[in-house]
């Protein structure tokens, strides 16, 4: 493994809740928090913390409202966000690639 | 970074992409309400015109466009405010829905009211905005179902259209298959897959 194929990986992505809360965000419109709490099993503060994470390097936006006086956090992801993913996603193509060629 | 770990974090993707496409499924109740709604309307009228309470017919038709519309408006906001998530093929459909049903509320009873034309052609309308919903939301929803209902509401105008000097029970009849066919059956389909993919809940 090429120490310099890793170094390529982008960190914001490679972690497995961000990258599962990318997967979904890259496949729809826009999902909530309760969902993504759901899909990615984890808790209020630990999703909360990558998705501020994730906001502040611009992969997502985060939108605010009210469902039946309830607060509702709206989730969606941006054009960096992804191209972050996408291109996450090449490199891993590439390395398994890699990994697959004989070795000299 | 090793091979087991590449693999976790495809498989991870592929999981959370193919949960996302699953949970966000159309579950088909819409279509149920628009044509068991439609049904409602025409039987009505058959049964008003059977009556020949002919004076009753456009109150009755005024009245049921204007709850089934609010019923309707209901029906979608609380669908999207509830749901978990939004996709574009939803977004887009409901665009198509709303635009239709607009176009039959203009063909098929303004125009008519207004003399534009006469009342035996909106049913043909009415079945060719069918047409169009279904079949657009077939290659929305890539649901092959619909493309049959589209087809069949076009073939049903095309025998209204035809038949025009036939009665209003023939042609009421003729309605009610379509909307059987188009609507009621494939929605029901709809909602059984929706159901099989472990939706049990309201979304």
């Amino acid at each position: 493994m090429h120490p310099e194929k890793i170094l390529q990986l982008d960190p914001v992505v490679h972690a497995p809740v961000r990258l599962a809360i990318l997967s979904i965000l890259i496949t729809v419109e826009g999902a909530s928090f309760g969902y993504l709490k759901e899909a990615t099993g984890s808790s209020d503060g630990n999703l909360s913390t990558h998705l501020t994470k994730l906001e502040s390097s611009g992969y997502i936006r985060m939108k605010k409202t009210f469902v039946d006086r309830r607060p509702q956090t709206m989730c969606s992801i941006t054009d960096k966000g992804k191209k972050a993913f996408l291109g996450h996603l090449e490199r891993l193509e590439k390395i398994v690639a890699e990994q697959k060629k004989p070795k000299k | 970074m090793n091979h087991d770990q590449i693999q976790q974090e495809i498989s991870i993707m592929k999981k959370m992409v193919e949960k996302a496409k699953t949970d966000s499924a159309e579950s088909g109740r819409l279509y149920l309400f628009i044509g068991t709604a439609c049904i409602v309307y025409v039987v009505v009228v058959m049964i008003l015109e059977g009556l020949r309470l002919f004076s009753w017919t456009l109150p009755a038709m005024i009245a049921m466009t204007v709850v089934c519309a609010i019923a309707g408006y209901f029906i979608v906001a609380r669908e999207e405010r509830k749901a978990q998530v939004m996709t574009w093929p939803k977004k887009i459909n409901r665009a198509v829905i709303f635009i239709c049903s607009m176009a039959m509320v203009l063909t098929g009873f303004v125009f008519p009211v207004t003399k534009l034309y006469a009342w035996s052609l909106s049913p043909v309308f009415a079945a060719l905005l069918f047409g169009i919903m279904l079949f657009t939301s077939g290659a929305i929803y890539e649901f092959p179902v619909f493309y049959w209902s589209g087809l069949i509401s076009w073939a049903g105008a095309c025998v209204m259209a035809f038949t025009q000097n036939s009665t209003f029970p023939v042609r009421g009849v003729a309605i009610l298959i379509i909307l059987i066919a188009g609507f009621i059956v494939p929605a029901a389909v709809l909602n059984k897959k929706y159901k099989n993919r472990g939706h049990g809940h309201a979304s």
